[in-house]
């Protein structure tokens, strides 16, 4: 076989930026050139992620094919990155999120304004939406790519923080342009307010460095140096009063106030559903797999890789704050009437298992939200494409004026339903498989209330289960005339069924949900080892 | 106290009076004749060290302030026949267009 | 250990199993994808081809398995304890190690047996029901992936994988209950099934955890296992089982964990308080009811009791809440259904009440009683079903009894077999649901769980039903003729392949009783997968002997038909209501016709609640409470602001003063930090 590339991982982070580049230096008046590169760049992550999947030592459990250039030795930063296998899981993540989002490019790069006033008298294939600076809109996604992946592959605490400050500003042009009528108001708020969490995480990897250099010496920003510090005697669990005082605990604050803002969790979520709403396509799949993805992968990797004994008091309260999560971000989803605003409080209660099974600090526990937050994003990817394949047909975001599509556009129920089988956690879908391992692991937490709390993670079931069946029949069941209020007679809608690339990328979700719901190792064996070790610690 | 001192303090009496003048006075043509104040205030102010300190360097500054006093003015008048043309008037406050 | 040493070289490995839910699976993926690929743009004149090639494919498909778990069961009954699927391990996570592994018992195939002889009935009578559908080749892919998902449930080894059937056929329900989905009413019947059986999932979930977590194994033969040695050899076993376990496994652990499961099994199997769903589940069609609400699925909370009755043996406390409930449900059922005038409804609660009977017997101790009350509610339930469904695909969809009447004449094929069930339900000697009624009876009020308090209400529950079956014959067919003249005109019987399924349910529901399962379900025989314990020792003061509980059920049954016939036949153009007959208020009969006003309750108390506070969730607390630190700080922000920017007045000599001010006292602490 190969010998083992030195700089896989740096290959893997920058190629998308030199696509990007690409694009934009390129002529663009014809469209499929733009298509290509795009199509390509999402192709060659893909392989190299496949490739760096095949080789990965599954024995060894810490990080692999690592990199280390001095970049500021006066602070103790470095370029240094590596993969473990949960980052390695997060960067396939990436790939294949990326690649199944590339796919359908072609359709809806532009969130339809509701002062669009299409006629549905005739012409079933309406012309393509184009963009305007579409070269610059594929370039912006392309740099967030190489940010996502430079947050996930990062070993040094600053790197991090570096690509997770890049990724917004992408996000922010992609929003602030492409996005919705309301994009600008929604697109500060979501800037200042994960900025905010963002400076306090700033804050607490300069406290970090600092305290780690008056214990040992060292002036180093790695994370594992920063793993075997000291800062055990730091924590003082005895009381509340001692614990409070003690820095572990509010350097594992700063750290997961930034994380639980960007997932989101409540109740830090209300950037979200604006967010949601108002995103075009491509930013909408990004921010909510993706950069959503980059918050929980920091609480596993930071905030509980690096403040074990702070995890271990703090889990209840944690845990407490998924389930709240879980079950109003369910509550809420039940009363949506906007498509996009459903998905989005879903994320949240989704987003909440995947807390609690975090915080459960046992390995099945943990390996469920591992798994959660690949399948989330697939998940959430599906619901965005056929967001948007809807508001194609019938040009409405409303559910309550949908209804009866499902004779109309059997193969798009068919699709819808699939998804919403893994949404509500059932057997042969790749979310049962998560939650059912979140649900053990909550109930093997050695605490008091851990039956309590195994009860309302299983009680998210039926939430979820209301609102997704609301959902579903709002849309695809009831009545089949679009009800209009100030027409005498109905309409019929005229909406055309799931071309080949929608059934194409549809049926790769769909493969992927049933898949892993019968055989999870395919993706999941190599996940595994990292997280029994740090269980172990 | 000397004579120098007291020169001194003329000096810095006239800067501060040109300050006032800058700052207070409604008509532009009066400002510019304020700012020449101070430059003339310093202009002293730099002789008296001279002479103070029996070193030489002190005038040759006076002779740059001088220069630099004469371009300022032509300037400085330019700016206010534009300024003129532009406004009709030469009050200060018309130059409001970077109000907040 | 012996026994068990010698019964394993018997236990047989095949793929057997495997084929047998395999069929239904290729049934389901051959119609939903080559049936519409085949028929595309089908127009009407092609119509009748599809149905009848998606209906035969279906029915050929569970037929075969039908014939396959024929040969299971002879396997079985020669010599072998078990057939064993090869196994295959699940990815496991840590400790959590799961196996994909069939394993047909004689439970299992009794089970299998029930579920492909009578769905292969219906998926016949299907063909003539659904003919006329549009969607029939969807309704022929549910009915394959239900009966996928049942066997899957049936024959599973491991609780995950019972609980993959368990949520599919509650998946199937929804999908069929709301077949025609531009009915609204009948989608909130869909969801409403769906969520009641989630609601019980919990239970599920959670006895399942707790097992992993006290037990160690999630494998059904491994928990009976160690379940049953822990009994039986209490010292040295736990020692072992405290080893590999974090929770140790006492009796309460057990009480919880047996608890946990039936509260699983009251949201499948409609027990209350989780049991509205099933009546309004009759708005799907009438062979899914006959199916899925009558046979098989319903029962499927009452075969995972018998899978884990060594559990349940080491837990009286569970016991008696079961047999509790059970009879209980039972009687409340019961008088609700002599006051419904719907059809369907008044079978549906029939059924409810006869899944009373099961749980009691289950309750009491009386396993192989409940499993064979289960064969036999099977045949003649999904008889009465079919029937009833003949009876409103005659009727043009009315489904009102009080439109009924007088039938006999036009429908006699039916009437005859619908007696036959009639005769069966109500337990008239010798049909098949007499025997299992008696048994039962016996057993409720023999075995020492059991007492005679049950066996009073078990008696008057038989009586009842005796009494609202009769009613439901005399009201349909008998009397005088109520229907519109419309409806007289279209009257015609059923197709034959409508009539062959009634037929041949009617002959299993009249022999139904050789089946008596003693011979096949001896509690002595220490299989490796289900282990009865030996049956308690049978009361020696006993009220009556067993002849004469058997005499005494027959003369009530009989007694209680005759009254129901003749007290509901009409000889006007007007229906009886129970009111006039039993000079009851008019109150209680509203009460009874409206189930005890039970759904509205739960309308009131919990979902209109919940729905309020979801709503003021998303609409209030979302702008106000959480939003409410952003905006203020957002106004503090921005008239801080605002008052800030009165500073930039435009005046240059304004900003003159203040860049003058800045410069003197930089300079001044510049000057005064030298040092």
């Amino acid at each position: 076989m190969l010998e083992r590339p030195t700089c896989l991982l740096s290959i893997i982070i920058f190629l998308p930026s030199v696509f990007a580049i690409l694009s934009l230096l390129l002529p663009m008046q014809k469209e499929w050139i733009r298509n290509l590169i795009l199509f390509s760049s999402s192709l060659c992550s893909l392989l190299l992620a496949l490739f760096l999947w095949n080789i990965f030592d599954v024995k060894n459990s810490g990080f692999q094919f690592s990199e280390f250039h001095e970049w500021i030795p006066k602070w103790g930063i470095a370029y240094a990155i590596g993969v473990d296998s949960i980052s390695l899981l997060m960067v396939l993540m990436t790939a294949i999120v990326a690649f199944i989002a590339f796919l359908s490019t072609s359709y809806n790069c532009h969130n339809h304004d509701h002062d669009h006033d299409h006629d549905h008298d005739h012409n079933h294939n309406h012309p393509l939406p184009a963009i305007k600076y579409a070269s610059a809109f594929y370039a912006l996604i392309l740099f967030l790519q190489t940010a996502l992946y430079g947050t996930f592959l990062a070993t040094d605490l600053f790197l991090f923080y570096f690509f997770w400050e890049i990724a917004l500003i992408p996000m922010l042009f992609i929003i602030g342009i492409w996005g919705g009528s309301k994009r600008l108001k929604v697109t500060i708020k979501f800037f200042i307010y994960t900025l905010f969490g963002s400076l306090f995480m700033l804050i607490a990897i300069i406290a970090l460095v600092a305290i780690h250099k008056e214990n040992t010496g060292v002036l180093s920003a790695q994370y594992n140096i920063l793993k075997q510090g000291q800062l055990a005697a730091y924590f003082d669990g005895s009381s509340p009063m001692a614990a409070l005082s003690s820095p572990q605990l509010w350097l594992f604050l700063a750290f997961t106030l930034a994380f639980i803002i960007k997932i989101p969790i409540v109740p830090f979520h209300t950037w979200q559903p604006d967010i949601y709403e108002e995103s075009p396509l491509l930013g909408a799949i990004f921010i909510s797999a993706l950069l959503a993805k980059m918050g929980t992968y920091g609480l596993l990797r930071f905030s509980i890789g690096l403040f074990a004994e702070v995890s271990n008091y703090i889990s209840p309260l944690m845990c407490i704050l998924g389930i709240v999560s879980i079950l109003y971000g369910a509550l809420c989803a039940w009363s949506q009437i906007s498509m996009k605003r459903v998905i989005a409080y879903s994320s949240i209660s989704h987003a909440g298992y995947i807390l609690v099974g975090l915080f459960t600090l046992n390995a099945i526990g943990m390996t469920g939200g591992l798994y959660q937050m690949f399948n989330h994003a697939l998940l959430v990817t599906g619901m965005f494409l056929m967001a948007s394949y809807l508001f194609e047909r019938v040009h409405t975001d409303n559910i309550r004026e949908m209804g009866g599509l499902a004779k109309i556009i059997p193969l798009h129920s068919l699709a819808l339903f699939i998804l919403l089988l893994s949404l509500i956690a059932l057997p042969g879908t790749n979310s049962f498989v998560g939650e059912f391992s979140i649900l053990v692991g909550t109930f093997n937490m050695n605490i008091r209330m851990a039956p309590l709390l195994a009860f309302f993670v299983a009680l998210g079931g039926i939430f979820s289960a209301l609102y997704a069946f609301r959902f579903y029949h709002l849309i695809m069941f009831g009545a089949i005339y679009k009800k209009e209020k100030h027409k005498e007679h109905r309409e019929p809608f005229l909406a055309f069924d799931l071309k080949i690339k929608e059934v194409l990328v549809m049926g790769i979700i769909a493969l992927f949900i049933l898949g892993l719901g019968i055989y999870p190792d395919l993706f999941f064996a190599k996940t595994k080892i990292s997280i029994t070790t740090k269980v172990m610690r | 106290m000397n004579a120098f001192f007291q020169i001194q303090l003329l000096s810095a009496f006239l800067f501060f009076v040109g300050l006032l003048v800058v700052l207070l006075k409604r008509n532009i043509i009066i400002v510019l004749m304020g700012i020449e104040l101070m430059l003339n205030a310093i202009n002293l102010s730099f002789v008296v060290f001279s002479k103070q300190n029996y070193q030489i360097e002190g005038q040759l500054g006076v002779l740059f302030i001088i220069v630099i006093a004469a371009a300022e003015s032509a300037i400085g008048l330019s700016i206010l026949i534009n300024f003129y043309r532009n406004f009709g008037v030469t009050k200060t406050s018309v130059a409001n267009t970077l109000k907040g | 250990m012996n026994e068990l040493q010698s019964l394993q070289t018997s236990l047989q490995t095949s793929f057997l199993p495997f084929w047998i839910i395999l069929l239904p699976l290729i049934g389901l993926i051959i119609n939903a994808v080559i049936t519409p690929l085949i028929f595309r743009g089908v127009h009407n004149h092609l119509h009748k081809t599809k149905v009848i090639f998606a209906g035969s494919v279906a029915t050929l498909v569970i037929f075969i398995s039908f014939l396959l778990s024929c040969y299971a069961y002879f396997i079985l009954s020669s010599n072998s304890s078990a057939i064993k699927s090869p196994s295959y391990l699940w990815p496991n996570i840590d400790t959590l190690k799961i196996s994909f592994q069939l394993v047909i018992d004689k439970l299992s195939i009794i089970l299998c047996l029930v579920v492909t002889a009578v769905g292969s009935l219906i998926h016949l009578y299907s063909i003539g029901y659904m003919g006329k559908d549009d969607g029939v080749v969807r309704y022929f892919v549910f009915l394959n992936l239900f009966c996928f998902s049942m066997l899957l449930l049936i024959i599973g080894n491991s609780l995950p994988l019972m609980f993959f059937g368990w949520e599919g056929v509650g998946l199937c329900s929804y999908l069929l209950i709301g077949f025609w989905y531009t009915d609204k009413e009948k989608l909130q019947n869909a969801t409403k099934a769906f969520i009641m059986n989630r609601i019980g999932d919990i239970g599920l979930l959670l006895a399942m955890v707790l097992i992993f977590k006290s037990i160690g194994t999630l494998e059904i033969s491994n928990i009976n296992q160690i379940i049953s040695t822990y009994q039986s050899t209490y010292q040295n076993t736990y020692q072992n089982i405290q080893q590999i376990t974090q929770q140790t496994l006492d009796s309460q652990t057990i009480t919880i964990i047996c608890l946990l499961l039936f509260v699983g099994a009251i949201g499948k199997s409609a027990q209350i308080p989780l049991y509205t769903w099933l009546p309004d589940a009759m708005s799907g069609p009438t062979p899914v009811s006959a199916l899925i609400h009558a046979a098989t699925m319903v029962t499927a909370g009452v075969y995972m009791i018998v899978r884990f009755s060594p559990l349940y043996q080491a837990s009286p406390t569970a016991m008696a809440v079961i047999a509790t409930i059970g009879a209980g449900t039972a009687l409340f059922a019961a008088t609700i259904a002599i006051a419904q005038n719907d059809i369907k409804k008044v079978l549906a609660y029939s059924t409810i009440s006869q899944l009373g009977f099961m749980f009691l017997a289950c309750g009491v101790g009386a396993y192989t009683a409940a499993i064979f009350h289960l064969l036999t509610h099977a045949f003649f339930k999904a008889l009465l079903f079919l029937g009833a469904g003949s009876v409103i695909h005659a009727c043009q969809g009315e489904q009102d009894m009080q439109k009924f009447g007088g039938l006999r004449k036009y429908l006699p094929h039916t009437f005859v077999t619908m007696m036959i069930g009639s005769f069966a339900i109500s337990g008239l000697p010798l049909f098949s649901g007499f025997f299992s009624k008696d048994e039962i009876l016996f057993s409720v009020l023999a075995l020492p769980y059991g007492g005679s308090g049950l066996y009073l209400i078990a008696t008057i529950t038989a009586f009842l039903t005796a009494i609202y079956t009769a009613r439901l014959i005399s009201m349909t067919f008998l009397g005088e003729e109520r229907f519109t003249v419309m409806v007289r005109k279209y009257l015609h019987e059923s197709p034959s392949v409508m009539l062959v399924p009634l037929y041949v349910l009617a002959f299993l529901a009249t022999i139904g009783g050789i089946f008596g399962l003693h011979h096949f379900l001896v509690p002595n025989n220490y299989s490796e997968i289900v282990i009865f314990s030996k049956l308690p020792e049978i009361g020696i003061h006993l009220p009556l002997t067993e002849r004469e509980v058997m005499i005494s059920s027959a003369f009530i049954s009989i007694v209680g038909f005759i009254l129901g016939l003749t007290l509901f036949r009409t000889k006007t153009k007007e229906s009886k209501s129970i009111r006039k007959i039993f000079k009851i208020p008019l109150s209680i009969q509203r009460v009874l016709e409206n189930k005890y006003y039970v759904d509205e309750i739960y309308d009131y108390i919990l979902v209109r609640p919940l729905r309020l506070f979801a709503y003021h969730c998303s609409i209030f607390v979302e702008q106000y409470v959480f939003d409410l630190v952003i905006v203020l700080l957002q106004r503090v922000i921005f008239s801080l602001g605002k008052k800030l920017r009165t500073l930039q007045s435009g005046d240059v000599q304004m900003y003159l003063l203040f860049f003058l001010l800045g410069i003197t006292s930089f300079l001044f602490l510049a000057l005064n930090f030298k040092g």
